[in-house]
């Protein structure tokens, strides 16, 4: 099937590379939600890519704004008028004209122009011109549908949809075209999020999820939503975590491709034990790629070269790369692809993903859900062994983090409070595939890393975030190890 | 790593409305048994005053060994080695090291004694011999305050109790294969006296030192331990004035021993059995 790329990036992948040649497609939306920037890069692609040329119908802007506005977005409309390949028809002024004079207008610079690609902006200003419904139908069914069809025009018909509302454009348009994409737009958490809907497109696979898309100084950018991969092989080898303690505990280490959690309260060193499992793979010549939600990378190199790690000396070999992102319910999808990007580009043996509790409250819990679930995929598919922090509150299970299923591996890092300091635990809580060491066990962040010491034997129910002394043995300590009296402190 | 241990908590005595320290019955009990044994001992040892009775029987001294002093020395080991993984503290380790050398030697002098008597005593006295020096150091550390290890600590355990039970093994070996100190096995011998009188004072001494941190801090598990080794010392102080193997005065070594063995026992059980510490930082639930 012959198809026409709209130059939209990203959204022509999600609808097998364009619209049918000679469709009428609908696109209905909010105000501001980029119909006429969608449509414009319909246009300017075909021109300037595809040597196709296009007509532009406004009843909503004269020619001046209209070029005004598409040079903001790098869009070089006058230089596809000097050329042949663009025609602006304003119809803004001529309020008088009857419809039929407008259509043979259209027609006829269709015809005078060979154009391929036409944009009717909006239909839902020149359906006013109708006394009736039934005569929007006709001239859609028959003057634009089947002329178009004949002639192989593509045509995107621009519909408005009112905020609140339900309906789009007059609402006879979606039965008569062949393909409707709604732009919509939401608040969530106080940010802007934009979403795309392909409602409906004939002779087309679309994505079944909702399309997320932003506006930026070159137009419409759309992220295809994270697909599931497809697990077609399964690595039996182990690789280290970078922290020997654990690995022993994990008889050997994780299976490359395998997704670890790592769990715990802020300042457990969640983060630490992240560049510790990604500096020993960039040591051992693996390319690591570490994706910080909360740190940005001049933070994440300092922090690593407080315990000895030359990542700097890894980035500059191109065997590490950090990406800081600041998330957003309004960007979440854009560091997805970029991600994904990279993942593809540098594809990287190690992937760390710094934390996801940032991420969670970005996201819809079903959205997060489903994303996880695909890194995993994207991960496992792909032999790339990740590692995800998450925060937690003092206490907790993995239970309580309910991504954690997708998870082989759970551990979770505890504060300990015991004599007047603070201790750290250590337990692992699930190993897919692997014997493991079930003890709790301390560990310290020494100047080289995380260092795994000796199982507590002082203390009991650590995990029940209220632990206490093991029975017995420390009042036998203390009752060999009570401090000498002083002298002063005799008098007492 | 050799840094001093941190202040810790010292275990609350029990204390009555006015404000004296309240000693249990059993406390008292226990300490009325030293006049009890040192008295016998001196009866039976010193002025002969049940002559010419004698029993001996191995079976028993095995049974005694193995059932009540090795197993009571383990229960000690036990929590001394956890408490020596927990602080690190080397009075700790000392401690649990003496007891064990003395469970472990009396073992071995049991078994040593079916098959030669004073082969067996020889055995018995050596391993206390080892045994009241040890608690002699952990005595006076633990008076002075003790050093602490922070780090490879299960190595230096493991290392401790493989090196005293290789060497209570070459002490047995030794004493089966060579008569260079038979005499120690010998009762009445000066050297067998010289030796048993070092121990008594050795003990007596560590003793004291227990008994001062107990005066200081006053818990119940310093209180019976420096008297359970107040205990080995008059038993031994027993087996000094003994004339002949299986007298009474023997005998009374053998119950002091026992009831010295009751005493560790109360020093582990006197130790409270949890102390919560309470939600930590940042408690939720």
């Amino acid at each position: 099937m012959d198809r026409v790329a709209t130059g939209v990036e990203g959204f022509d992948s999600a609808i097998e590379g364009g619209f049918p040649r000679g469709d009428l497609i609908l696109i209905a939306g909010h105000p501001g939600s980029g119909k006429t920037l969608l449509s414009s890069q319909f246009l300017y692609n075909g021109a300037s890519n595809h040597r196709e040329p296009g007509v532009y119908v406004s009843f909503a802007e004269n020619r001046e704004a209209f070029l005004r506005n598409m040079r903001r977005t790098r869009m070089d409309f006058e230089k596809c008028e000097r050329d042949g390949l663009f025609k602006f028809l304003d119809f803004v002024t001529v309020k008088d004209k009857a419809i039929d004079e407008i259509l043979s207008t259209v027609i006829s610079e269709l015809d005078s122009l060979g154009a391929k690609r036409l944009v009717i902006d909006s239909f839902s200003a020149m359906a006013q011109a109708f006394s009736r419904k039934i005569e929007a139908r006709i001239v859609l069914h028959t003057v634009l549908g089947r002329m178009t069809r004949l002639n192989g025009v593509t045509t995107m018909l621009i519909a408005e949809k009112p905020l609140g509302s339900k309906a789009l454009g007059g609402e006879i348009e979606e039965f008569v075209a062949d393909a409707v994409v709604v732009l919509t737009h939401a608040l969530a958490r106080g940010y802007l999020v934009r979403n795309l809907d392909v409602v409906k497109m004939r002779g087309t696979r679309t994505s079944r999820t909702r399309l997320h898309y932003d506006i930026g100084d070159g137009g419409l950018v759309v992220y295809p939503p994270l697909t599931p991969y497809p697990l077609e092989k399964i690595y039996s080898e182990k690789v280290s975590t970078g922290v020997d303690g654990l690995d022993k505990m994990l008889s050997g280490g994780i299976y490359k491709g395998s997704t670890v959690l790592v769990m715990g309260e802020s300042g457990t060193g969640k983060t630490t034990s992240a560049l510790q499992f990604l500096a020993r793979g960039a040591m051992n010549n693996e390319k690591v790629l570490f994706t910080s939600y909360e740190e940005s990378p001049d933070e994440l190199l300092r922090h690593g070269s407080s315990f000895g790690w030359k990542l700097s000396e890894l980035v500059e070999a191109r065997k590490a790369k950090f990406m800081s992102f600041f998330p957003d319910p309004s960007n979440i999808q854009r560091i997805f692809s970029e991600v994904r990007q990279e993942i593809s580009e540098f594809r990287p043996a190690r992937l760390v993903v710094d934390s996801l509790t940032s991420l969670e409250r970005m996201m819809d819990p079903d959205e997060f859900f489903q994303v996880i679930r695909r890194l995993v995929t994207l991960g496992k598919s792909r032999g790339i062994t990740c590692l995800a922090t998450a925060r937690t509150s003092e206490g907790a299970l993995p239970s309580d983090f309910w991504v954690s299923s997708l998870a082989d591996v759970i551990l979770s890092l505890r504060q300990v409070e015991s004599q007047s300091a603070l201790r750290r635990a250590l337990v692992i809580f699930k190993a897919r595939g692997s014997p493991l060491d079930s003890s709790i066990k301390e560990f310290e962040i020494s100047p080289v890393g995380i260092a795994v010491e000796e199982k507590f034997t002082d203390l009991e129910q650590i995990l029940s975030g209220a632990p206490r002394k093991t029975a017995r043995v420390e009042g036998w300590s203390e009752a060999f190890t009570a401090r000498p009296q002083t002298k002063a402190g005799s008098h007492k | 790593m050799r840094v001093r241990r941190p202040a810790s908590q010292v275990v609350t005595p029990k204390s009555d409305p006015t404000g004296s320290i309240a000693i249990s019955i059993s406390q008292k009990l226990g300490v009325a048994s030293i006049p009890v044994i040192a008295s016998l001992a001196v009866a039976f040892g010193l002025f002969d005053m049940v002559d010419g009775v004698v029993f001996q029987s191995a079976l028993i001294q095995i049974v005694i060994n193995v059932f009540v002093i090795l197993t009571v020395s383990l229960i000690v080991v036990r929590i001394s080695a956890k408490s020596f993984l927990t602080t690190g503290s080397s009075n700790l380790l000392l401690l649990g090291l003496a007891v064990f050398e003395f469970g472990f030697s009396s073992t071995v002098g049991g078994f040593i004694t079916g098959l030669n008597v004073d082969e067996g005593i020889e055995m018995y006295v050596l391993g206390a011999l080892v045994s009241a020096f040890l608690h002699l150091s952990s005595g006076i550390l633990t008076y002075k305050g003790s050093p602490v290890r922070r780090t490879r600590l299960k190595l230096r355990l493991g290392f401790s109790y493989v090196s005293t039970t290789i060497f209570v093994l070459l002490i047995g070996f030794f004493v089966l294969n060579s008569s260079f100190l038979s005499s120690i096995g010998q009762f009445g011998s000066i050297v067998q006296r010289s030796v048993i009188a070092t121990i008594v004072v050795t003990l007596l001494a560590s003793s004291f030192f227990f008994s001062r941190v107990y005066s200081r801090t006053r818990s119940p598990v310093l209180y019976w331990y420096s008297l359970a080794v107040a205990t080995v010392s008059f038993a031994y102080f027993a087996f000094f004035t003994t004339q002949e193997n299986g007298d009474l005065a023997t005998w009374t070594g053998i119950f002091g021993l026992c009831l010295s063995s009751v005493y560790f026992l109360k020093s582990v059980l006197s130790a409270p059995k949890a102390i919560s510490t309470g939600p930590g930082i940042g408690a939720t639930r």
